[in-house]
């Protein structure tokens, strides 16, 4: 698992930045941070093929296609299932569908994949809900219960069908600071259970020493 | 695929089977109140047209002074069959009573009309006028007829007739002032045996109004000036008779049509609204199955597939929902006879088939106007990701 960036560019109206090169490597935990405005999530978006760059180059290797691509030559449906069967995402704010009950949130990935809701994938929702502390709630709807749950559910519907790289945009921006560090550590040693590549923009120094990589905007 | 291609459209959750149902029974709704009102209206100024036909024929040749025999008529007849051969050929009788009183009454007497018609057997009554004078069949009232059919001849004639039968003639309540009687029996009673003093036509053929109206005219004049309606006759079409009433009723219509209109136009404009509305609150959702891995295109064909199936189902709905207004719910409804006259059956309500196209039509403009406003909204979005970006965000 590999994710390079070479002479990545990115330009709206302006150049938000240019000439960035980087690597997150397989199993590794990265965290993001710099000014507002500086392109943190811009740059997580370009890696989860949410955007395509202005400049330079996306080169992915997943452990299903060892030959690797660039991820910015791919088309929208190409890069569609690149994030549907290879990326988690965990925001800011929850994006739980209130329509849907916190269960069928959960499982909504699956539904996407078209994978079928075995006993056994039951079951590890159950596990990692218990885990996380969410378990009594799968029956409610999002606006039923705290930030810091529906946090750790959208945390949940992103492990879930085990991604090999997690993104996460300030995942605990909505939280209070023990929160943020508990849900943090849950984002840790999730990613390590299930060896996936985490790369985390966040504002809290707090947490920076908690990841193996520090990648400084 | 299927099930990948419908993940919005098709209720896969309980969740969203209230909502989903609740759309397309809303849209039902508002699309047959829309058909129905529409076949009220039509319904209603056709049963009222209808209603008048049959009461006063299509040409009536009446003389107020002086009557004629009702040999005349059949002679006509044989005479003019090739002419006359779509129509019906009716001799009336028609007296003004000078008197009508039942035994009892309180309420003072009224003018009537009594009109001696071969196809009527006994003596009939309206509903209307059975209520004024509190009526049931059998009851007996007293009569006064100029002998000899004419108002300014002889003294009063009275008579007690017995009613044999009460009839709704629904929303035509001109009825109220009419007494219909058997004409050999009203000519007996005034002593003028195979007399008439009016005759009825009616046309049997398949002409439409407007030209059945321009037939008639060119055929009375030509009637006329060949002294084949002797006299003075004058004859009397029913939409020259009843034309106030029908132009106050089409005004009615055009009026109810256009509120009507305006109450669409601003329901659109609420539909609307509420769009805008939606695609700020959907744009997080539309983001997060982005973020799931649909892509934009697949975005768009779960939009079309509910589409698909909401509006057909609504469509569907809605002419089910006519069906039950039309058909079943005059026969199980209790209120036929709280509702009187005003009752569906009464009023012979039908949709017209032009209006049974016309929602197929409904059907497939809104969700035309519906797809382009959200595609519109959606490209849009597609083409500013990092607005939508950070609009969700």
């Amino acid at each position: 698992m590999k994710i390079e960036i070479k002479d990545l560019g990115k330009r709206f109206d302006q150049w938000v930045f240019q000439h960035l090169n980087y690597s997150f490597l397989g199993e590794k935990s990265y965290v993001i941070t710099g000014a507002s405005g500086s392109g943190k999530s811009t740059l997580l978006f370009l890696l989860a093929g949410l955007d395509l760059p202005t400049a330079g180059e996306i080169w992915i290797e997943t452990t299903s296609q060892k030959e690797g691509f660039f991820l910015h030559s791919l088309k929208d449906k190409q890069r569609a299932l690149f994030r549907r069967y290879q990326v988690g995402m965990v925001f800011q704010n929850h994006f739980l569908l209130s329509a849907l009950n916190n269960w069928e949130n959960i499982l909504l990935p699956a539904k996407i994949r078209g994978v079928e809701i075995t006993p056994v994938l039951k079951n590890k929702a159950l596990d990692l809900a218990k885990s996380l502390g969410v378990a009594d709630t799968l029956k409610r709807y999002p606006y039923e219960v705290s930030g810091g749950q529906q946090q750790r559910l959208s945390i949940l519907r992103a492990i879930l069908l085990s991604p090999e790289f997690l993104f996460c945009d300030e995942p605990t921006g909505a939280l209070g600071k023990d929160q943020a560090e508990e849900v943090m550590k849950l984002l840790l040693s999730l990613h390590k259970s299930y060896a996936s590549t985490l790369v985390c923009v966040t504002h809290n120094e707090r947490v920076l020493s908690l990841f193996d990589y520090h990648f400084p905007f | 695929m299927i099930k990948k291609i419908f993940l919005f459209s098709w209720p896969f959750s309980p969740s969203l089977r209230f909502p989903f149902f609740a759309t397309v029974f809303g849209i039902s709704f508002a699309l047959s109140a829309l058909l129905i009102t529409l076949g009220l209206m039509d319904s209603f100024v056709l049963e009222l047209e209808r209603g008048l036909r049959n009461e006063v024929g299509d040409i009536t040749f009446s003389s107020t002074y002086k009557t004629f025999s009702e040999e005349k008529i059949t002679q006509l007849d044989q005479i003019k069959r090739e002419e006359l051969r779509e129509f019906s050929l009716r001799p009336l009788f028609k007296i003004p009573a000078v008197v009508f009183s039942s035994q009892a009454e309180q309420k003072g007497n009224m003018g009537i009309m009594v009109v001696g018609d071969p196809t009527i057997q006994g003596i009939v009554i309206g509903e209307k006028l059975g209520e004024h004078f509190h009526f049931k069949i059998g009851d007996s009232f007293f009569i006064g007829l100029s002998r000899g059919g004419a108002i300014n001849l002889n003294f009063p004639l009275i008579k007690k007739l017995k009613i044999t039968q009460i009839s709704s003639f629904k929303l035509h309540e001109t009825s109220l002032r009419i007494v219909f009687v058997n004409l050999g029996l009203l000519q007996k009673i005034v002593g003028m045996e195979k007399q008439v003093n009016s005759w009825r036509l009616d046309y049997l053929g398949d002409l439409k109004k407007e030209e059945l109206r321009k037939f008639l005219e060119s055929k009375v004049e030509v009637w006329q000036s060949s002294s084949l309606f002797l006299e003075s006759l004058e004859p009397s079409f029913f939409w020259s008779s009843f034309s106030t009433l029908l132009s106050s009723i089409k005004s009615q219509k055009v009026m109810m049509g256009l509120i009507l209109q305006v109450i669409i136009l601003m329901a659109m404009l609420n539909t609307l609204a509420f769009l805008v509305f939606l695609k700020s609150q959907k744009s997080k959702e539309l983001f997060l199955f982005f973020c799931l891995g649909l892509s934009w295109k697949e975005l768009y064909r779960s939009l079309l597939g509910l589409l698909a199936i909401l509006w057909p189902l609504a469509c569907f709905f809605s002419l089910l929902f006519l069906i039950i207004f039309e058909k079943i719910w005059p026969i199980i409804s209790p209120l036929n006879k709280a509702t009187g006259i005003y009752f569906l059956e009464n009023l012979g309500f039908h949709l017209p088939w032009k209006l049974w196209g016309l929602s197929f039509v409904v059907g497939a403009i809104w969700p035309l106007f519906t797809a382009i406003l959200v595609f519109w909204s959606w490209n849009t979005s597609q083409k500013n990701l990092r607005h939508l970006l950070q609009e969700s965000v």
